[in-house]
């Protein structure tokens, strides 16, 4: 067992806890940055579409599901069963293959329950922050890690008080397509924004539009994850030590209840007692909980800031709606990645039910994804296949869109009793099913997507609606987009942080993940994310005393 | 052995970055071709990682069947669609545990066509055609898709800007 002593752990080096440690390192906090995975290679992960995040047929990378950085097992009616870990374990986490597509979320996102008022079967709340007070944090995240958009023409929109850092994509033709069509519907399309170099930005190169670009990691760096951003800053600063392959297994609290450090597993399997004067927990929504939960103690006998068993409650994540066709011409040029026209008509204030979604036209598929696609008129195999195949991967046509899913108190991660992990922790179980309201938007904005694929001239149009009803925060809790585990507020019996995401009973225990997300908006969460541990960390920094530095 | 990634990524990489600035948004034939070179490699497959040799030449059969030759493209037998499952059935390999499907039906298969196959035997056949597809139109790095077949067959440009760390790192996928 090895001693050692910290002013600052930062737990995860993923996209929140990458923008946490460069604020605290930066600001002369000596800060230990500990990542269960490593950093991610190009070489290993390439082009290898099988073993991307798009599609992880053979194996995971990066973040691989070995036995290291197995994630959970799902409780979906009443049987277990391994979840694929979609979010990546490696520094940068989701951030070195996601989509990037970066939203904030709308003003109204901020207060759904003062909005809609109480929803039956529901644990819709109120944020305890406003948009407002996040505003400069979006921005901070936006110039930091990088954001190219344009919102001319989206009325939804919260407002900026700065433009873009970088300008808007260029539309491809599919987006171009859908954009004007919308348009012509009297709906209001506009640039989809990303974490992505639209221009040469922070010393990296400009996308160069590569076909696919979700699901795998940039070969040039265009794409910003806090992998290429925030986390080499940090590390510039000479404050910060980052730790790769350092599994954190318990969050050590006294018996009087105050927390004084973590302790971590390294490759070797020899544990680590870190003293540290404060924990930030960045996780992920699905491990912060985790962690809290398996750090039991005198005075926290059901986990660190559990004693009111809010902890794992209220998950929520994304239920994806999709339509899709085949044109009558090609429409996609060699140029990638695709998806640029985004659409927010519908995100609030639908006929029928609460809340709703976004469309958008989507990234390119790779043929593979395509050859289970088919026209119903064409056979499964053979040569007719083949030509199929040849004719329409160009003609391909796609909308899809997340939906805002309503939070429920019943939703939420439990330690599954039966079976641990390498590390003797239990593995995560999910309980809970899907609010009914997020059936019907669902439905409504699967129909939407049919109707604007059909006026872009798409044949044999199929719907997806989302998967299965049973599954809590859609794919099944554990999806790319899970977050509101602990979530923020000002009840101590509500919720687990505070709303500076201070955790309740801990005067230096901090969550700067997708954790604290309230609601997960009706688009993409990881903006929302950075830009609140941007703001946590600013307040550590500000209040280094009262948090015990 | 089959042909590997080789280890050429640095050189390439560097001959995309010299013509980055003539191409933003497109593609280079040139760098095309580079690529192209490295996932051909050359000489004979066997011995096979997993399967028989006569294993080998059924699945390659029953593959061909699905995915045939055409005037467009090679059929899953050029595509070396056979050792894209041979090589992910290799001991440690994600679908080891399948081997023992195919060492079962590919010995119950012999003479039976495609069509033939899918109504005796449903489940096997779903699986066939699941990893044929697989070998076919994912990327060749898994073992098929020999010479970016049926990326040519959909008119996509093959391959662009591979690896930038460490040159000759094994590929393992
Ligand atoms: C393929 C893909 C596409 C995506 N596309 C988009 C998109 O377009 N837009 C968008 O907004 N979002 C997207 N996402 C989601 C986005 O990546 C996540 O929302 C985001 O990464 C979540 O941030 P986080 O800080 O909550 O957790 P993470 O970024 O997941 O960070 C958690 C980190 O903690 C580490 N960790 C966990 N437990 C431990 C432990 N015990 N000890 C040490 N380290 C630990 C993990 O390995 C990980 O690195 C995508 C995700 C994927 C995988
Ligand atoms: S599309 Fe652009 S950002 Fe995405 S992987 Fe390709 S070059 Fe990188």
């Amino acid at each position: 067992m090895i001693r050692e002593t910290t002013d600052a752990v930062v737990v995860g080096a993923g996209a929140g806890g990458g923008c946490a440690a460069k604020v605290l390192a930066c600001a002369g906090i000596k800060t230990l940055l500990l990542e269960r995975g490593e950093w991610a290679k190009t070489d290993v992960n390439g082009e290898a579409d099988l073993s991307s995040q798009r599609m992880p047929l053979l194996v995971q990378g990066p973040g691989r599901l070995g036995t290291r950085t197995q994630k959970c097992h799902a409780y979906d009616n009443g049987r277990w069963g391994v979840v694929v870990p979609w979010n990546a374990a490696c520094v940068g986490s989701g951030t070195v293959t996601y989509g990037a597509m970066a939203w904030r979320f709308m003003e109204v996102d901020f207060h759904l329950k003062s909005h809609y008022g109480e929803i039956p079967d529901s644990s819709l709340e109120d944020w305890p922050i406003s948009y407002d007070e996040l505003e400069p944090y979006y921005y901070q995240a936006e110039c930091e890690v990088g954001v190219a958009g344009d919102n001319t023409g989206n009325p939804f929109a919260a407002p900026r008080k700065q433009p873009f850092p970088m300008p808007a994509f260029a539309l491809d033709p599919e987006s171009q397509l859908m954009w004007d069509v919308t348009k012509k519907m009297g709906l209001h399309p506009f640039h989809c924004s990303f974490l992505r170099n639209s221009v040469p930005h922070n010393g990296r190169p400009a996308c160069i539009h590569q076909h696919f670009c979700v699901g795998f990691q940039c070969p040039i760096d265009a794409k910003n994850g806090t992998q290429n951003t925030v986390i080499p800053v940090a590390l510039k600063s000479g404050n910060c030590e980052l730790r790769v392959r350092a599994m954190v297994t318990e969050l050590l609290v006294d018996d009087q209840g105050r927390l004084h450090g973590v302790k971590y597993v390294d490759e070797n399997d020899v544990v680590h007692l870190v003293e540290s004067k404060i924990v930030v927990l960045a996780a992920g929504s699905n491990e912060t909980a985790r962690l809290l939960l398996v750090s039991k103690s005198k005075l926290f006998p059901n986990g660190a800031g559990n004693n009111h068993d809010v902890v794992g409650r209220n998950i929520t994540g994304h239920a994806y709606v999709d339509a899709n066709g085949f044109l009558d011409r090609d429409i996609h040029t060699d140029a990638g990645p695709g998806t640029g026209t985004a659409i927010w008509d519908y995100e609030h204030d639908n006929e029928g039910f609460a809340l709703g979604g976004m469309l958008h036209t989507d990234f390119r598929y790779t043929p593979f994804q395509l050859s289970g696609r088919r026209n119903t008129s064409v056979p499964a195999w053979g040569r007719a296949h083949k030509e199929f195949m040849r004719q329409n991967y160009k003609r391909f046509f796609r909308i899809c869109g997340p939906i805002q899913q309503v939070p429920r108190w019943e939703n939420r991660l439990v330690l599954n009793p039966k079976q641990k992990d390498y590390w003797g922790l239990p593995f995560l179980a999910f309980e809970g099913r899907e609010h009914e309201n997020d059936f019907k938007n669902r439905i409504f904005l699967a129909n939407k997507a049919r109707e604007i694929a059909e006026k872009c001239g798409a044949k044999d149009i199929q719907c997806g609606w989302g998967g299965p009803k049973d599954r809590p925060g859609g794919s099944g809790g554990g999806g790319q987009h899970q977050s509101g585990s602990c979530r923020m507020g000002t009840d101590p019996k509500k919720s687990v942080t505070d709303k500076w995401c201070r955790v309740w009973d801990f005067p230096n225990l901090f969550l700067a993940d997708c954790s604290v997300h309230v609601n997960n908006g009706g688009m993409n969460p990881v903006l929302t994310g950075m830009a609140l541990a941007f703001r946590t960390a600013k307040h550590i920094v500000d209040n280094r005393k009262e948090v015990g530095m | 052995m089959g042909p590997q990634k080789r280890s050429t990524c640095a050189v390439s990489r560097k001959a995309f970055l010299g013509l980055s600035g003539v191409v933003a948004g497109g593609f280079a034939a040139g760098w095309f071709g580079v690529e192209l070179v490295e996932y051909m490699g050359s000489g004979p497959e066997t011995p096979w990682r997993s399967l028989t040799e006569d294993e080998a030449k059924e699945f390659d059969r029953l593959a061909e069947e699905l995915i045939p030759a055409d005037e467009f493209a090679p059929g899953a037998h050029d595509a070396k669609v056979v050792r894209f499952i041979d090589w992910q059935m290799a001991p440690g390999k994600p679908y080891e545990k399948d081997l023992e499907i195919y060492r079962k039906f590919l010995a119950l298969t012999k003479g039976m066509g495609a069509a033939e196959v899918e109504k005796k035997f449903p489940d096997f056949f779903a699986t066939l055609l699941r990893h044929v597809r697989q070998g076919y139109y994912a990327h060749p790095v898994h073992g098929g898709n020999f010479a970016y077949a049926s990326y040519r067959l959909v008119g996509l440009p093959g391959p662009t800007v591979t690896g930038r760390n460490v040159p000759g790192r094994e590929n393992h996928l």
